[in-house]
């Protein structure tokens, strides 16, 4: 034993006094580390969420033409189309809010049909806690996500949040009026252009050539009709409907221009726009005279507050108009282009 | 107490596994963390890579647009068209290409590549609109136009549509507008270099005004439609303005998309689609691009375009489609 060497007094004595005192410190410890390692994934988890919430509404943003505010539990709809492709192909982009899962999902709809559906954050506690604010005067949309942990009770929580501020692009090309007509005002910002979208059903007359996209552009492509005979006169009678007004979100002005032709002057020309669904007003909405023949004429009304109220009252917005061309001599009635454009207030 | 001294004094201790184990811990403790450092460390590197080569590929695209504004022809073509002619007549055909090459843009060390190509016939398209076009009013040559001379300007991608001119002009006095499919030719059979000439185009234009009433402070064609397909033009058309007659010198009012007698326009349906993609580290852009009123001239395509050389029409550029990756 003399010659053995070993741990001196002293160092046991400190020895004994370090472990005590990690001893107390890992004890007191352990229960904070199993709370630790969960509540940092679950920071973890927030981060990455938020930032995967970020790339997603930075990304929609900037593909979209507009952004449509929708009634909860949705927030809105992003909307573009792609030209890219061999054929165009319209997205819609709707997020909204799962409180069961206490996640902010975002749907891809491609031409209509469901593409994908996933939560891109998750912990998002309530409805109120992710905002969009749009404005459609400067197409600026304004996300803000907010994320938000609860730790154990009596802890805390901890919150997070994401904003992406984004400008939509500008609205395409708008539809101008021709030299010689009465200049009509501007289109307020935000406002968008419709198209027929369905060959005009023909009521009186007798189809020539033409379809939906001959009343598109205005160009060398008509929509042609001959005149048949009604009692005590000729007549092309022939209605159409435009495409879902999916923007703006509150349509508070509706024109609606046509651009067309007459082979005979003095040709009377009536408008009318389906303001119930019962069918169309007895009086016409609008209407003028072919002054000259042959000569394209465009003419723009304004939908009146009936016929505005029962477009903006259907789940699907479209406005269905009839012309009604009349003369005492057989003629053609040659449309080169129909468009509306609905105006936000 | 003494001997207590005495005995720690004489003691020789083991510290050194102790520290070794120690250590051994702590670096068990870091290699075990090391992979989750490193993860981390790595997916927030990804992340602001990615976002700095979709900066550097959105610059590139700005860079084109920019371009396209200033009248770049971005995807260049030969243009095919001929001398003005009635159907039946002879005429000479022309062919003129176009040069353009994108600028090499750097950001966030990236040299984005962009690839430009055209809509192919059967693609489907945005629907087309006619629009005003600015004739270049701020081109000297037609700022003031001298009696006998008239200045000549070209557009490049007129599509089937209607065409009507207004020129606007200060004091009232007669002037004479032509509008001619294709490109009209001297009498030696040269072609008018866009710009001022002397002398009025002797061959058959679409639209002709004459020379209009001398106590009017406007001239204005009539509209007509025109087809690119059948008249030879292959989308090319020339318009002059000329004051051939009097001795006034007419000085051009400003471009305005009116259609009113004020102001100095163009009412045609010209415009190219483009497909333009930018790619900057893997990542891509694809856009729909329509440029409004495309190629036109002056400048003269022998002088070809440069941002230093560019359009005297400022073009409209339309994002129908910004796909991001």
């Amino acid at each position: 034993m003399k010659g053995e060497k070993g741990f001196t007094v002293l160092e046991i004595v400190i020895g004994l006094v370090i472990t005590s005192m990690l001893g107390a410190v890992v004890a007191a410890a352990i229960p904070m580390a199993m709370q630790w390692a969960p509540r940092q994934a679950n920071k973890l988890g927030v981060e990455a969420d938020l930032s995967f919430a970020r790339y997603w509404l930075t990304r929609d943003a900037n593909a979209a033409e507009t952004f449509i505010p929708l009634s909860s539990p949705q927030y809105g709809s992003l909307q573009w189309r792609d030209f890219s492709g061999a054929s165009m192909v319209s997205y819609n982009v709707t997020y909204s809010y799962n409180s069961a899962t206490t996640s902010l999902i975002r749907e891809e709809w491609q031409n209509n049909v469901l593409l994908t559906s996933l939560p891109i954050a998750r912990k998002i506690l309530s409805q109120s806690d992710t905002q969009f604010t749009w404005s459609p005067a400067t197409g600026r949309l304004t996300t803000n996500v907010t994320a938000t942990i609860v730790d154990a009770p009596g802890v805390g929580t901890h919150s997070r949040s994401v904003t992406v501020v984004t400008t939509l692009r500008p609205a395409p090309e708008l539809a101008i009026a021709p030299p010689g007509e009465v200049p009509t005002p501007p289109p307020v910002p935000g406002s968008q252009i419709y198209y027929i979208t369905v060959q005009p059903t023909i009521i009186t007359g007798s189809y020539v050539s033409g379809n939906v996209a001959s009343l598109q552009s205005v160009d060398i492509n008509y929509y042609v009709v001959n005149s048949a005979s009604i009692p005590g006169a000729k007549a092309v009678i022939w209605w159409g409907e435009s495409q879902t007004m999916t923007a703006p979100p509150t349509i508070s002005q509706i024109e609606v221009r046509f651009t067309g032709k007459s082979s005979k002057t003095n040709i009377s020309v009536e408008f009318f726009v389906k303001d119930s669904a019962a069918g169309f007003p007895v009086t016409p909405t609008s209407g003028f005279t072919f002054t000259a023949a042959d000569t394209d004429t465009t003419r723009s009304f304004y939908l009146d507050a009936t016929a505005l109220a029962y477009v903006n009252s259907l789940a699907q917005r479209k406005v269905t108009f009839k012309i009604e061309t009349t003369g005492s001599a057989v003629f053609t009635l040659s449309t080169n282009q129909v468009l509306f454009i609905a105006s936000p207030p | 107490m003494r001997k207590v001294f005495k005995i720690i004094q004489g003691e020789r201790g083991q510290l050194l596994p102790l520290a070794i184990i120690l250590l051994s811990a702590g670096t068990l403790l870091v290699i075990a963390l090391l992979p989750q450092i490193s993860t981390m460390l790595q997916s927030g590197y990804k992340e602001r890579e990615l976002a700095m080569a979709r900066y550097a590929a959105e610059a590139k695209l700005n860079r084109v647009v920019a371009d396209m504004i200033r009248g770049a022809d971005a995807y260049p073509v030969t243009y095919t068209t001929t001398s003005p002619h009635k159907a039946g007549q002879a005429y000479d055909t022309y062919n003129i290409t176009t040069t353009y090459t994108a600028a090499n843009v750097t950001v966030n060390d990236y040299t984005p590549s962009v690839t430009i190509s055209l809509p192919s016939p059967s693609q489907t398209k945005p629907a087309n609109q006619q629009s005003y076009v600015d004739p270049g009013v701020t081109h000297p040559y037609l700022a003031t136009v001298p009696a006998g001379y008239a200045y000549v300007m070209r557009l490049y991608n007129v599509k089937a549509g209607t065409i009507q001119v207004n020129w606007a002009y200060s004091p009232a006095s007669n002037s004479r507008i032509g509008v001619y499919a294709g490109i009209p030719t001297d009498s030696h059979g040269i072609p008018y270099v866009p710009g001022r000439i002397a002398e009025w185009p002797s061959q058959h234009p679409i639209l002709d005004t004459g020379s209009s009433p001398a106590n009017q402070n406007y001239n204005r064609t009539a509209a007509i439609a025109i087809d690119p397909a059948t008249d030879g033009s292959g989308g090319v058309y020339t318009v002059v303005f000329g004051k051939m007659t009097g001795q006034d010198t007419l000085t051009t009012k400003a471009f305005q998309p009116s259609g009113g007698i004020n102001d100095t326009w163009i009412y045609v349906k010209a415009y190219k689609d483009y497909l333009v993609t930018a790619t900057a580290g893997g990542v891509s852009i694809s856009t729909y691009l329509r440029q409004a009123p495309g190629y036109s001239e002056p400048p003269v395509w022998t002088s070809p375009w440069t941002v230093n050389n560019p359009s005297w029409i400022t073009n409209k550029v339309y994002i129908y489609t910004w796909r991001p990756p």
